[in-house]
């Protein structure tokens, strides 16, 4: 279960990170 | 509503409006990096630490830079709080002995704490040991509120500043926040919760000798909650004669879990318990201190953007909405229960699951503000107030937690209804919408739609999977007002918010591992596109006011931001609150 826990966490931050950067291009995208 | 009821309301709302205005002026200063007083004592450390830690104070970033800060941060802090609680049964401060807490509570838990949700699927004081409620907990009840308040300082300087990419900088920001804010004033409060009697010490639980024996034949309640089973009770003796009562550092953690509106409690039914809010003063210290804060941040708002009036704004639509919620809850709260008539006790309102000491005014008006703000702490148990009581607080989380809401996270949930609120009425005139002078163009509203629409669909979502595939022993009514309890776990934790309806049992996995993924996504991809919405707004030029452009700091305003508010959450949540509260209150007064 402790490595789950690691590997969701890594899985989600990972996630939030593709998510900083669809954002940062639709911004782009935008101008 | 009895004139009492109605003394309490109002002496209340006075008192944290009118501390809300000094203490907003002086986070303003906070964040603008101006001399606030507390920097003369505090400064040396606050540079300490930049330089221990290897943080340029003076580097500035853009919204990308800032929100991979956020995440970092919180992933480590995250881990950690799992780590140590996993780790407790080695760890030292554990005069109880307590075990290692299991994987799934541990999950469930560390993310609860990390986004500021403070759900809690255990009772903290048999889980948790002191080294866990101390460095894992009020740390993270600490630097989670920190975050939302560097979020919220970074949209306001998105609003504020022109033709720039730079928001701030996220170390900065969190580090000035726990310094200047938090930590001094949860040194007065803990101080004074301390004089109300609330315990705060390293000692283990003391073990009370019963005055009259429970009998084994006929459990009390409190038997069988196992709180009446001794460590040194003798093998096979079935009568209890001894009481565990639990104590420990809890003065400092319930400071800032009021003041963070982080919420939860040291023990497991929070502030109604004598140890955690012993009398009607701690009370409402204890009831300002959740509204104190979000409340003050308008005022910080509004001297940050440069025009006092808009924060004024904003302050009295989250004011408008909570007196109204709050009355409807004290009302409902004051209606005696029909099934009552005939018994003698018709005419008295409704005290199942309350504080006596606290009563009707005190338990409702705490239900409306600890869901008004994201702090979920109780002093009443929700599950047994009348339908439509409950159902108040319930849609007060459902509107976003943006009445008041969490600390830097309401105030930044409430700018985002402003800007839809601008849209909308720009569609209406047929003008490009503009807020503080920045144009609203098709980015930002995607923006503040994916900021809107993910809580409800969290909880929709939650609500609808803990129906079909939810163990059916998890809630304790069949019904609508089963149908309440789980409607009520997600719209909590979908909002991170953290209170619940006391008769859910949320320890299975489902609702511990849906719980968590719930709370996670309503925090973090939230705050990445309100980062990128401050970072659009802040590259964008301020204009000047035109003749055609809607007054944002007049009552025209306030009423179309309570609107939009209103409406959003009525219209997301009406059809599931009529399976829930609705049919009960309709069965109930028939």
């Amino acid at each position: 279960m402790d490595i789950l826990f690691i590997a969701l966490t890594v899985v989600f931050v990972l996630g939030l990170f593709g998510l900083i950067e669809v954002l940062g291009r639709l911004k782009g995208g935008a101008k | 509503m009895m004139p009492n009821d109605m003394l309490q309301f109002a002496f209340f709302l006075v008192v944290l409006l009118a501390a809300s205005w000094p203490l907003g002026l002086y986070m303003a200063r906070v964040y603008q990096d101006k001399p606030c007083g507390l920097d003369k004592v505090l400064g040396p450390f606050e540079r300490l630490l930049y330089r221990a830690s290897g943080v340029d104070p003076q580097g500035e970033m853009n919204w990308k830079t800032y929100a991979v800060a956020v995440v970092l941060f919180n992933a480590l802090g995250l881990v950690a709080t799992y780590a140590i609680q996993r780790l407790q049964g080695l760890l030292p401060l554990n005069p109880a002995g307590l075990p290692g807490v299991d994987p799934f509570i541990a999950i469930n838990t560390a993310v609860s704490f990390a986004t500021n949700t403070n759900w809690q699927a255990y009772g903290g004081e048999t889980t948790m040991s002191f080294f866990t409620q101390m460095l894992a907990l009020t740390v993270q009840n600490f630097v989670s509120a920190a975050t939302g308040m560097a979020v919220m300082a970074a949209f306001i300087r998105g609003l504020a500043r022109r033709e720039t990419d730079r928001l701030g900088n996220f170390w900065r920001d969190l580090t000035r926040s726990i310094l200047y804010v938090l930590l001094p004033l949860s040194v007065v409060l803990a101080l004074a919760l301390i004089g109300q009697g609330v315990p705060q010490t390293l000692d283990g639980p003391v073990v009370a000798r019963l005055v009259e024996p429970a009998d084994a034949a006929r459990p009390t309640p409190e038997a069988a909650a196992g709180a009446l089973t001794a460590p040194s009770a003798r093998p096979g003796d079935a009568t209890p004669r001894e009481q565990v009562i639990a104590r420990g550092p809890v003065a400092s953690q319930a400071a800032i879990k009021q003041l963070g509106t982080n919420g939860g409690g040291f023990f497991n039914v929070n502030s109604a318990h004598p140890f955690e809010n012993p009398t009607p003063l701690s009370n409402l210290l204890e009831l300002l201190a959740i509204l104190l804060i979000p409340a003050a941040l308008c005022h910080t708002f509004g001297v940050m953007a440069g025009d006092r009036r808009q924060g004024f704004a904003v302050l009295a639509a989250m004011t408008i909405l909570f007196a109204l919620f709050a009355f409807l809850t004290i009302q409902a709260e004051g209606t005696p229960n029909p099934l009552l008539a005939g018994t003698g006790a018709q005419s008295a309102p409704s005290l199942e699951g309350k504080e006596t000491r606290f009563g009707v005014a005190g338990s409702a008006l705490w239900a409306a503000a600890t869901t008004a703000a994201s702090n979920g702490s109780v002093n009443a148990m929700h599950d047994s107030f009348s339908p439509l009581g409950g159902m108040w607080p319930m849609l007060l989380m459902q509107l976003g937690e943006v009445v008041y809401g969490g600390v830097g996270s309401g105030l930044y949930g409430m700018l985002v209804f402003a800007v839809v609120a601008v849209f909308v009425a720009g569609l209406m005139v047929g003008r490009t919408p503009e807020y503080l002078g920045k144009k609203i163009e098709p980015f930002e509203t995607k923006m503040a739609a994916i900021i809107i629409l993910i809580p409800p669909f969290l909880c929709l979502l939650g609500t609808a999977l803990a129906c079909v595939a939810g163990p059916p022993d998890a809630i304790s009514n069949p019904g609508p007002h089963g149908f309440s309890q789980i409607l009520y776990g997600f719209s909590s934790m979908g909002n991170n918010n953290g209170s619940a309806f006391a008769g859910l049992t949320a320890t299975s996995p489902f609702w511990t591992g849906a719980g968590a993924v719930a709370m996670f996504v309503s925090r973090y991809w939230l705050i990445v596109p309100v980062l990128a919405l401050a970072g659009s707004l802040a590259g964008k030029k301020r204009l000047q006011d035109g003749p055609g452009a809607l007054p944002t700091h007049g009552p025209l305003f306030v009423a179309l931001l309570m609107a939009v508010v209103l409406v959003v959450g009525a219209l997301t949540f009406v059809p599931a609150l009529a399976l829930g509260p609705v049919a009960e209150h309709l069965a109930l007064f028939k």
